[in-house]
């Protein structure tokens, strides 16, 4: 226990002594919780690690010793003994969008597609998400959008190995279009160390730097809200006091619903994204995309392809062509 | 070390080559050794839920508590080092506290039938400190901003002074500044603690 003497008066009384100890007690008990749960969410992070750590063992292995087997029974004219691979691993080692496309749509993505983009490049000067990242904007246009540059967050690990989130998994791989740094937003401190994480893609670290800048915006505001009542409330008897709203920066919002997005909590995500109405307007067009993700998140479809149409016929839209995707894969 | 500890990515023990260097890191709250003896008795939290017929989900509140109490023994003094694993020490705390959740929530009449004697002093420190904890949280409301921020960030997060003042978290932009704030806070922490002593016993 840390040492109180210097907080007492001179010359202090037992009672005095008694209530320090407590107080000294009861801060190293509250400074423990804290440290317990922070560990408590880094052994969350390390489970799901490890999962998936062991899968990708399973699977190198059993390639292994398939290709053992074929080498050593398929030359000989036998039946081919390669293990077929597992759904996670198929997942990632689909073909490109190209090769899943019909013949016939391939030939009317390129007759629709190209006109379309060139019109984009002319008339908006917002970002692309995706042609900035793979470096497509010189001129280049690709006929079909490339595949997101990160895997959707881990469903199957999270929410146990169900067919539907195997399914929702494997749909959101192909539209988790999310990058760092958001679009149009300034990150200045207090957030640099969530700014940082952020940009690692260390979302357990940024989760817990907002979630304790969270915390400290709102015991600041109850505080606030709570003086003010009781000075009016001193000069008028028949004053009503307001409700102590927590209201943390949009900013903060803003950070915390992508972190909580990438960590995979479409409701928790929604909760943050459905409190930036009044936010900066230049947020919207990645809010938007942000916020239908959040929705085939939380299973809620029917939002979702609500908001995929109004970005798909938005001209101009950044993400147009990712929602119209997302539009052709939901139907 | 067993093969299944090696087969996880950035296990937290690889770094302690010994247990008296794991129970060191424990001492100083480092998050690594806290996790290793986490992990190592993670097993032994799934048995005991099962044994004591607690809910699958309470594995984690388990093993929170039972490492709240753990940490706290280790920082008091009242746990040594004597050559043990640690985690075999946290096991041992774990077996008191699903009993207490079983106490608690009445689901395994036959299980107190064979422990007589309930009373538990470790279990008891805990849940008197826990009270402790809850008044002071209290009282930090009452106390409001700035007393409150600048005592949790040193006394409950342990943020250093100069990491607290370079990011701004405070309206103080000097360590020295902070610190005597801080310190006139403390006092006053005290000494509504004193006055809510008081008021209690009369």
């Amino acid at each position: 226990m840390e040492d109180y003497e210097p907080y007492l008066n001179d010359p202090a009384d037992e009672a005095e002594r008694r209530a320090a100890e407590q107080v000294m007690e009861g801060l190293a008990v509250l400074g423990l919780q804290a440290k317990v749960q922070q560990v408590a969410i880094e052994r969350a992070a390390l489970a799901r690690r490890a999962f998936w750590w062991r899968i990708t063992i399973a699977v190198v292995l059993l390639t292994l010793s398939g290709m053992v087997a074929y080498l050593v029974f398929g030359k000989k004219g036998s039946v081919s003994t390669l293990p077929s691979k597992p759904p996670q691993k198929e997942q990632k080692l689909s073909p490109p969008m190209e090769q899943q496309v019909l013949p016939i749509e391939k030939k009317k993505a390129k007759k629709i597609d190209i006109p379309v983009a060139k019109e984009e490049l002319k008339s908006s000067d917002l970002p692309d998400p995706i042609f900035n990242n793979i470096g497509l904007n010189d001129g280049k246009l690709g006929e079909l959008i490339p595949e997101p540059i990160h895997a959707a967050p881990d469903l199957v690990a999270m929410r146990g190995e169900g067919e539907a989130n195997a399914a929702l998994k494997a749909l959101l791989d192909q539209l988790w279009y999310t990058s760092y740094p958001l679009s149009n937003l300034k990150v200045e401190a207090p957030y640099l160390n969530a700014d940082q994480s952020l940009k690692e893609r260390d979302f357990n670290k940024a989760y817990l730097e907002l979630d304790r800048l969270e915390r400290v915006q709102a015991d600041s505001l109850t505080n606030q809200i709570r003086r003010r009542n009781e000075e009016r409330m001193a000069k008028d008897p028949n004053y009503r006091p307001i409700a102590a709203s927590l209201n943390p920066t949009d900013t903060l919002l803003y950070l915390k619903g992508y972190c909580v997005l990438e960590m995979g909590e479409g409701e928790e995500a929604l909760y943050y994204f459905n409190r930036l109405n009044g936010a900066d307007p230049a947020w919207l067009p990645q809010l938007t995309w942000y916020r239908a993700l959040a929705l085939l998140l939380a299973d809620n479809r029917s939002e979702a392809l609500t908001l995929f149409q109004q970005m798909a016929v938005e001209r101009g839209h950044p993400y147009r062509r990712q929602a119209d995707k997302a539009l052709k894969l939901l139907r | 070390m067993r093969i299944t500890e090696w087969l996880t990515p950035s296990n937290p023990c690889r770094q302690y080559n010994d247990n008296e260097q794991l129970f060191n890191a424990l001492k100083s709250l480092n998050n690594a050794a806290i996790l290793c003896v986490q992990t190592k008795a993670m097993p032994s939290a799934h048995k005991l839920v099962q044994q004591y017929r607690l809910a699958p989900e309470s594995v984690d509140e388990l093993v929170n508590e039972s490492t709240l109490i753990f940490l706290r023994k280790i920082s008091d003094g009242s746990y040594q080092f004597q050559g043990h694993a640690p985690s075999s020490y946290l096991v041992e705390i774990m077996k008191r506290v699903a009993l207490m959740m079983t106490r608690k929530k009445q689901h395994n009449h036959e299980a107190l039938e064979d422990h007589h004697d309930l009373h538990d002093p470790d279990i008891e420190a805990h849940k008197r400190q826990q009270e402790s904890a809850d008044l002071v949280r209290q009282f930090l409301g009452q106390m409001g901003e700035p007393c409150a921020g600048v005592i949790r960030l040193h006394h409950i997060e342990g943020y250093p002074d100069d990491e607290v003042v370079r990011q701004g978290w405070t309206r103080y932009t000097t360590t020295d500044s902070l610190k005597i704030k801080r310190s006139d806070c403390m006092k006053k922490l005290i000494q509504i603690a004193q006055q809510w002593k008081i008021t209690n016993h009369t």
